[in-house]
């Protein structure tokens, strides 16, 4: 070949190289394109920020939610992913400061000033277009919104909100409905109207039933709000207190203008009430206006946070102040007409610090929610200034009675440690070293030699270590705070698959010294870890929640969940050497070199043993123990048969080598399908929504048609290397044969 | 592969196929594509349906298809017969043929521990069964009810109104029949026979004055009516089978036409010759050796969640001489001779709790451990080795100069 057309065959392998990155570019972009928000600052006026004293001080107050005891930050933080989509709010107020809102001061918010809270763009929409039927305009499909432009009303008064809701209700029964009517439907005639159904009517149906899920699930959220920041109404709801004479109350030094005043009295207005009726008479105004008031504000008061330890340790459920009301009115034995006497029992009982009998515990239980609603009002009260000496030492206060209480019950002894871990932000850092890693390194590409070179290499192990090191101590943190070994669910499989392909592939670079697995390490810590934070933020739930009763087995989690991840580890990593593999050859890399080539060949050959070995034992594993908890030992499960295809597609690529059906190129292109295999096994079979491993089941997760994409690219990639390399041969081949003839 | 002697007559050559890299290869894609195909379409007929499908004895061949059930991939051989004939060609290939050596050691206990594990999934399939086992807190049971297997049951009532042993029409019998087959069920010493049509593996049971009756309804009987329903794929244990039953008496006469429904367990009863007859179909009863006396059924839920803690029965093996005591609670069966019992329901909702126990007898019911251990030990062994020499080349191959 001459120098010429060399020159000209390099520029076509370097510009398809860029055509096949630019094409993977756009397939990421569009893939993003779909879950951003354009930034778009609101102002609130009067927002102050909270104080770092008041926010520290609220992070490590103890609640109860998802079934364990965890930090007001944790619940803050997943309450805000759920309804905003991210962990940070960007507003501006009335003198142009840009703020940004974290979880727990958008929480405090909801509980201290609702007013305030309503005028922050909390509501995440993705369409809200669905939202022009309610009177709701947005300039951009995607948005945020805030409470208050659900209040906005039309000429007849009606409210956004009160349509969505009526909506939501009205989708909900027809949705009832229907379900009846197919339920009636025999196959013949359900297979028969969907056939009688044109392209446009299922497309139409497809847009309305979209279009409802985005009203149903926005109706829910704007209830979860309104218990959010109602919960905490009944300190600050204003309502004309009855004047109501001594001689009828008794004199117990209450203050009137308090709604626990109200309800510790409500066996007084209870009994006017009565009275009056049996008299024939009206009961005074004030006190008819007022059961209503105290009921709606029991009734708010059920929702929002549940941070009220109950003093019976035989009681595992946190109460809400509302809820425990309800709980104390509805138990059998409460007696209204004794309460006085009982009360007073009770009392002394107490001061002897003598056990409460079983018929006096309904009642101990109403002087204890009155005790907590008193307190909880001070609380209120205090909040008027927010960032007060006050206010700070009240929530102090409020802050060591329930840790008090909870501790007295054995829970939220790891509330310090889960703030301290969130605070760490392990994932995100490590992100932000591998990225590091990753730069140097590539630069470390370009200059091989010299002081600049040696130095790139150190600079590369550091960053790689120190990212791989927060990689691992997060995922020891997050262990030892759940109790359990390190996996358990889809979120705790990311960081412990990138962890352990970036330490495999750390240790390989350090027997073999080729630098470039560091460098596919910390592509892989990145992806891993980018992976991580989008599907906590997409997903918004607390993958610290206890496991169902099936998974509660340590030894089963630590043996096949920890050796299957391991598997779906290494099938990664061979899918990932394969991909680089594939475009550096397209762009001609080693056409001197050959032995890193052979390298890399040996080890995607040596990493698809590793991926058998550990997908095999973790599948027979699994099948045990399936064996132990549903008495069979394999059941063609999805989330089985995904394990189980990881297993063929490795037993294929060893088995096709050594019956010389593949070779090297075929090796490589076989690891990048076996990649999207694993995707598949990982990922997508707990959409798909059936089987016995219900627990894992997903919504969404489109994610992962973005990596289908990108192991179908780096296949045409590889393929595209192959068949040139082919076709280039054959013509030198046909060259020098002509070069040949022509000169003899 | 290393270098071979011709195979020259049929047999060897027969023998060099079946043991040839190439039938392994082809039965591990087909496997591959089953395995696929099986999955995907378990979203849309359900896992008990995918398994008859694919995976039975009497599958020979499979077409996948998608959820509007148009085809899409060609017929595949039915898992079953890949799985054996994957299995002939390990043992001959991956055991028989392979070369002994230390070197294959490691590759040849993994065969032997994968063939083995075939043969507990062949025997398991073959032998194994399954059923459910409700007992409510304070009482005893013996008996399970299989699992997908209807089966009519038909007793005589003695004068005190008790059910008598019963006669049973057996799932075997029932679960082969299409909606329009007519299956003629005699009785030994009794002089009256059953046809039984319109059986349907999923039905529903309407009142005919509340629904509308379709052409393609059965007839109504006693003022109801079956209508065949959609196979329920979430929950396939809540699909309900269904048939009409024509009592006949010696010369074909109707004596009584009835109407059974899975999903009504008091029988419906019929009179000949002065006797009074019980009918019912129910999931087919499975007698114990052994009688289970729940002492205590406990269930938690997470606290304020309806995520469940923990499930747990204290029960009371009885047998005609000893009784012993168990505790039973997820990923904690209990195992008593070939039969193995797990915590898998559990309900509060009646006076008293209940527990659902799922019963499996199955004679392979540990050899994947054993299997497990055996190939473990294989492959590591032949993976480390395999390392060693990868580090060891590697290095090598990095101190040559470039060439």
């Amino acid at each position: 070949m001459s120098l010429s057309s060399s020159v000209s065959h390099r520029k076509f392998r370097f510009g398809l190289v860029l055509f096949f990155l630019l094409g993977e570019l756009a397939l990421v972009v569009y893939a993003i394109r779909g879950s951003v928000i354009p930034s778009k600052i609101r102002e609130v006026a009067n927002y102050s920020p909270w104080s770092k004293e008041v926010v520290d001080t609220a992070a490590e107050i103890p609640v109860q939610d998802g079934g364990r005891v965890k930090p007001f930050s944790t619940l803050a933080r997943f309450k805000m992913l759920s309804f905003h989509g991210s962990l940070k709010m960007k507003i501006q107020n009335g003198s142009g400061t840009k703020i940004k809102i974290g979880p727990t001061e958008w929480l405090l918010d909801c509980l201290f000033r609702p007013d305030t809270a309503n005028q922050l763009p909390v509501f995440r929409v993705d369409d809200t277009e669905v939202l022009r039927q309610f009177g709701i305009e947005s300039i951009e499909r995607r948005d945020r919104l805030s409470y208050n432009d659900f209040l906005s009303e039309d000429v007849k008064g009606n409210g956004a909100r009160e349509k969505i809701q009526a909506k939501a209700q009205e989708i909900r029964q027809k949705s009832q409905e229907e379900e009846d009517r197919l339920s009636r439907l025999t196959p013949a005639q359900k297979k028969n109207e969907e056939y009688a159904k044109t392209a446009e009517e299922k497309e139409q149906q497809e847009e309305e039933k979209r279009a409802n899920k985005v009203i149903v699930e926005l109706d829910q959220l704007l209830t979860e709000y309104e218990y959010l920041t109602g919960f905490l109404d009944f300190a600050r709801v204003e309502f004309d207190a009855p004047k109501i004479p001594e001689s009828v109350l008794g004199n117990d030094g209450l203050d009137p203008e308090r709604m626990s005043t109200w309800v510790a009295r409500f066996d007084k207005l209870r009994l006017i009430f009565q009275l009056g009726r049996q008299e024939g008479m009206t009961a005074p105004r004030e006190v008819v206006d007022l059961i209503p008031v105290i009921e709606r504000q029991v009734n708010l008061a059920r929702g929002g946070v549940k941070w009220l330890p109950p003093r019976d340790e035989t009681k595992g459920e946190w109460w809400s102040i509302g809820g425990q009301i309800i709980s104390v009115l509805e138990s059998r034995d409460f007696d209204w007409a004794a309460l006085q006497e009982k009360t007073k029992e009770v009392q002394k009982l107490r001061e002897k610090n003598s056990e409460i009998p079983e018929q006096l515990k309904s009642v101990a239980s109403w002087l204890d929610v009155l005790q907590d609603m008193r307190a909880l009002e001070d609380l209120v009260i205090a909040s008027k200034k927010p960032n007060s000496e006050g206010f700070l030492t009240s929530l102090d206060s409020w802050r060591q009675e329930v840790t008090t209480r909870a501790k007295e019950r054995g829970e939220g002894e790891a509330i310090q440690g889960e703030t301290s871990y969130y605070k760490r932000n392990y994932f995100m850092n490590a992100l932000v070293l591998f990225l590091i890693a990753f730069v140097v390194s590539a630069f470390g590409w370009i200059t091989t030699e010299g002081r600049t070179g040696r130095l790139m290499s150190k600079a590369t192990v550091t960053f790689f270590v120190l990212g791989l090191l927060y990689l691992i101590v997060g995922i020891f943190h997050r262990s030892l705070l759940m109790g359990r070994p390190p996996v358990g669910n889809l979120y705790d499989t990311i960081p412990f698959i990138t962890a352990g392909a970036v330490l495999v592939l750390g240790i390989s670079e350090w027997l073999t010294k080729r630098r470039l697995l560091l460098s596919l390490g910390s592509v892989l810590g990145v992806a891993g870890m980018f992976l991580a934070f989008r599907y906590e933020v997409g997903d918004a739930t607390d993958h610290m929640d206890p496991l169902v009763a099936v998974l509660k087995s340590n030894y089963w989690l630590a043996t096949h969940v920890v050796t299957i991840t391991i598997g779906y580890s290494g099938g990664l990593m061979a899918c990932l050497i394969s991909a680089v593999y594939s475009h550096m050859r397209l762009a001609g890399f080693w056409e001197q070199d050959q032995s890193l080539r052979r390298f890399i060949t040996r080890s995607v050959y040596g990493v698809t043993c590793f991926t058998l070995l550990f997908s095999l034992v973790g599948t027979v594993l699994g099948g045990i123990w399936a064996n132990d908890s549903w008495g069979r030992f394999w059941g063609w499960d999805p989330k089985e048969n995904g394990a189980l295809l990881i297993v063929l597609w490795c037993l294929i690529i060893l088995h096709a080598r050594l019956a010389g059906w593949i070779k090297e190129w075929g090796l490589h292109l076989l690891s990048v399908l076996g990649g999207a295999i694993v995707g598949w096994s990982w990922w997508h079979v707990n959409m798909l929504e059936v089987g016995l491993h219900s627990y894992g089941f997903i919504k969404g997760g489109e994610v992962i048609w973005l990596f289908y994409g990108a192991c179908g690219f780096s296949f045409l990639v590889g393929f595209t290397a192959w068949w040139m390399e082919k076709y280039f041969r054959k013509k030198k081949r046909d060259d020098d044969s002509s070069d040949l003839n022509a000169q003899t | 592969m290393n270098k071979e002697r011709p195979f020259t007559t049929i047999g060897k050559r027969v023998f060099r196929i079946l043991s040839g890299f190439e039938l392994a290869l082809i039965c591990l894609i087909l496997l591959f594509l089953l395995t696929f195909f099986s999955t995907v379409e378990q979203q849309w007929i359900g896992l008990h349906s995918t398994i008859k499908k694919y995976f039975d004895l009497d599958s020979f061949f499979v077409v996948p298809r998608n959820e509007h059930d148009k085809i899409i991939c060609f017929p595949l051989p039915g898992a079953y017969w890949v799985m054996a004939v994957l299995t002939l060609n390990m043992i001959l290939g991956g055991i028989v043929r392979m070369k002994k050596g230390w070197k294959n050691a490691g590759v040849l206990v993994s065969h032997f521990a994968i063939v083995f594990m075939m043969i507990a999934g062949g025997v398991s399939s073959l032998s194994k069964v399954e059923g459910m086992m409700l007992v409510t807190e304070g009482e005893r049971s013996d008996y399970a009810q299989k699992y997908h297997r209807p089966s009519i049951e038909v007793f005589k009532y003695n004068e005190q109104g008790e059910r008598q042993a019963p006669l049973i029409i057996k799932s075997e019998d029932l679960n082969h029949l299409r909606p329009t087959d007519v299956l003629r069920a005699n009785f030994a010493n009794e002089d009256f026979h059953f046809e039984i049509t319109g059986f349907f593996k999923a039905t529903n049971l309407f009142k005919a004055s509340n629904e509308q009756k379709g052409k393609e309804d059965g007839p109504v009987v006693d003022g109801f009516f079956l209508r065949e329903a959609v196979w329920n794929v979430d929950n396939e244990l809540a699909n309900m089978a269904g048939c009409y039953v024509s009592v006949r008496d010696q010369e074909n006469q109707e004596i009584e036409k009835l109407i059974l429904w899975m999903g009504n367990s008091s029988p419906v009863s019929f009179s000949h010759q002065g006797q009074r007859f019980g009918v019912v179909l129910t999931a087919e009863i499975w007698p114990m050796p052994f009688e289970v006396e729940l002492n205590e059924s406990v269930g938690e839920y997470y606290p304020g969640t309806r995520k469940a803690s923990t499930f747990q029965s204290s029960i009371t093996k009885v047998t005609s001489n000893e009784r012993t005591d168990y505790e039973i609670y997820m990923n904690h069966p209990m195992r008593h001779g070939g039969y193995t019992l797990f915590q898998s329901q559990w309900s509060d909702a009646g006076e008293r709790p209940y527990s659902g126990f799922a019963i499996v007898t199955n004679p392979s019911d540990q050899w994947p451990k054993y299997s497990l251990y055996i190939a473990t030990v294989g492959l590591l062994g032949h993976f480390v080795f395999m390392l060693i020499r990868f580090a060891g080349g590697s290095a090598r191959s990095k101190e040559k100069p470039k060439s």
